[in-house]
């Protein structure tokens, strides 16, 4: 596996929307589990607002720890976390009334109904659009008299997710909520997503493991592994700016990484507009860096934000 | 209007645990009732009582009596469940308010909802603390009717039948509730939780309590020799019962001290091995035997004298309301910080 020098901030094509102000950030974030677990390390983000990201990376790479930093279900060792400019750390209160969150179990409580659970929010959440939920579960088909623990997985999330758009939080973060979701149920949960957070202009971010799950949804890309961000841009950017190229040839200052496309055939990707050779898919990009980033003493992804 | 759809959600998420409380304390407290109904019927008075060689006072009370030690045996394990009642019910109630919501993770879509973790904790709580309430009151009564009516027999409780009835009941209840919220706050699982907490209550009734009622004891207490409760005054009530030596002072001052029979037969044969030495080893049958024997023979005397040492650790009535009093002091104490330590820890918690 061959590596390339890290991606730098005065790369044009994957610097991050710097128009727009974040929504989401965590600057120099760290955190540890017990002795032997670094879940994060000095981790950079940014997600602008009125956009979807999509927070991508293999089980065990920190999607949830970094998620939940922000939700206020974790506290940073080191770094700090804002949600629209309020540290969930300093005051929780205002990070979690500005967000909607969709964790990767759910937590509905089995023996309450679907309306109970709107009940909850309303309990909960000041100004909770009970209303627009159940209007949104209508539509899906979903009864509102239903136990939810009856309710398929597909329901559960799609539940889930319509608790958390009827808070009309600004910023939206969902923890692998794709995960249990066959093809149909994935496709509705993220048509719904898009179609709210587009009408609303608010941010979301999504993470998943699976990459061709939230490329159609996702305007950004934030690939972490082994607790570090190895990329982050724009999906369009990110495309445009890499290209994939037959091992044994190619300029180590450009490669980010070789590593093995699905049918086995090695590839190397490469940081090159070069028309003459084949765009990566975004599964293919993903991999490159995640290649990257396993790999000990690679430049990318080593440290802080590639962009 | 929020709290009471908040009030309704807990009642739907909590709601088998209420039910069973409610059926639970219930049935305790017809069961209760009807003992001290029948007890009741008897028409036994004081007038029944003192014993004389032929029996009780008469005939008539000889047969009541009879009747009534039958059903005060049958009451037996309706007094147990009364006096284990209150930590039981708490526990109920309290384990899955915190616990089991981070069992099942769904304290994480709650938390993730609420803008107070506080406020959330309060909505959950107040509910369970009015049922609680609700059920420990009715088990109190019933367990305060069933008592009266077997002090008949005793001329008072024992003083561990204080977390049996009245407020002290309730108290010890809602203790274990906040001990269990707590507990289940940090531990975050149903099982353990029971667990701990039933290791906690039970220390805390079994050591904690009786220490400090010990202590009290020896403040309020009289000595009154084993046998003689009947012929004395009603209004005493009895604590324990042990060996008892009316000339030492006691560890308080008190008059007398309580002695343990062991101590007093180890103290007697080694006065016994001094003044005598070590027995003849000739089966008895020399003058050195007889000798020996002649020698021992006070000590045996006083040792056979231990049986009637046997004393009572009475307290008077007057003293009762200061035992209930601590009783009531010492589970608030523990309840009350148990609560003021949950909000914190909720606010701090992490959900799975």
């Amino acid at each position: 596996m061959s590596a390339a020098s890290p991606s730098t901030m005065d790369d044009p094509v994957l610097t991050p929307d710097h128009v727009r102000p974040p929504a989401l950030e965590a600057k120099a974030v760290s955190k540890r589990f017990g002795r032997s677990t670094q879940a994060l390390r000095d981790v950079h983000v940014s997600v602008p607002q009125g956009t979807i990201a999509a927070l991508v990376g293999p089980n065990g790479a920190g999607k949830s720890t970094l998620i939940r930093c922000w939700v206020g279900f974790e506290s940073p060792d080191a770094g700090a976390v804002r949600v629209l400019g309020v540290d969930p750390a300093t005051d929780r209160a205002g990070a979690v009334e500005r967000l909607g969150y969709v964790s990767q179990h759910t937590g509905l409580y089995r023996g309450l109904s679907v309306a109970d659970h709107l009940t909850l929010a309303g309990t909960l959440r000041r100004g909770f659009d009970a209303a627009e939920a159940r209007l949104r579960l209508d539509q899906l088909g979903i009864p509102l008299g239903q136990r939810a623990g009856t309710l398929s997985g597909g329901q559960a999330s799609q539940l889930a997710l319509c608790i958390a758009l009827g808070t009309h939080a600004p910023v939206l973060l969902l923890d692998e909520p794709l995960a249990s979701l066959d093809p149909l149920a994935r496709h509705e949960f993220l048509n719904l997503l898009v179609a709210v957070v587009r009408e609303r202009g608010a941010t979301a971010l999504l993470s998943s493991h699976i990459v061709s799950d939230v490329a159609a949804a996702c305007d950004g890309l934030v690939v972490l592994g082994g607790g570090r961000v190895t990329l982050q841009a724009p999906i369009d950017a990110a495309l445009g700016a890499h290209r994939i190229a037959a091992p044994g040839n190619v300029d180590p200052a450009i490669a980010v990484a070789t590593f093995a496309r699905p049918g086995g055939e090695l590839a190397v990707l490469v940081r090159s507009a070069d028309a003459t050779l084949a765009t990566p898919s975004l599964e293919e990009l993903v991999m490159g860096y995640l290649a990257a980033a396993r790999s000990p003493g690679t430049g990318s992804g080593a440290s802080g934000p590639d962009v | 209007m929020t709290a009471l759809r908040a009030t309704w959600l807990t009642w739907r998420i909590h709601r088998f645990e209420v039910v069973f409380v409610v059926a639970l304390s219930g049935l305790l407290a017809v069961t209760a009732w009807i003992i001290a109904d029948q007890i009741r019927g008897l028409g036994l008075s004081d007038a029944c009582w003192p014993r004389t060689d032929e029996g009780f006072a008469t005939r008539a009370c000889d047969r009541m009596i009879e009747r009534f030690w039958r059903i005060a045996d049958q009451a037996a394990p309706v007094r147990v469940a009364l006096t284990v009642a209150p930590a039981l019910l708490g526990l109920i109630l309290g384990v899955p308010v915190v616990a089991r919501e981070l069992e099942l993770r769904t304290a994480g879509l709650s938390w993730s909802l609420a803008r107070s973790r506080r406020r959330w904790l309060l909505a959950r709580f107040l509910p369970m603390l009015a049922v609680a309430v609700v059920g420990l009151a009715l088990v109190a009564w019933a367990g305060g009717t069933l008592f009266e009516a077997l002090w008949l027999g005793r001329h008072g409780p024992d003083l561990t039948e204080i977390a049996g009835e009245g407020i002290g009941l309730i108290a010890r209840g809602l203790a274990g509730l906040a001990v269990a919220l707590l507990i289940g706050t940090l531990v975050g699982r149903t099982m353990p939780t029971v667990l701990i907490g039933v290791v906690v209550l039970a220390a805390w009734g079994l050591v904690a309590v009786p220490r400090a009622q010990d202590v009290l004891a020896d403040r309020s207490t009289t000595w009154q020799r084993d046998g003689s409760w009947r012929e004395g005054p009603s209004y005493l009530r009895y604590l324990d019962d042990g060996m008892f030596d009316a000339s030492r002072p006691g560890r308080a001052g008190e008059p007398g001290a309580r002695l343990d029979e062991d101590t007093l037969s180890r103290d007697i044969y080694r006065r016994l091995e001094r003044a005598c030495g070590d027995a003849p080893d000739d089966g008895g049958r020399t003058r050195a035997s007889r000798t020996w024997e002649a020698c021992a023979q006070p000590f045996w005397d006083e040792e056979a004298q231990l049986a009637t040492y046997r004393w009572r650790y009475v307290v008077p009535r007057s003293a009762w309301t200061d035992f209930v009093t601590l009783d009531v002091a010492m589970s608030g104490i523990l309840g009350g910080t148990a609560l003021l330590l949950t909000f914190p820890v909720v606010a701090r918690r992490k959900p799975e």
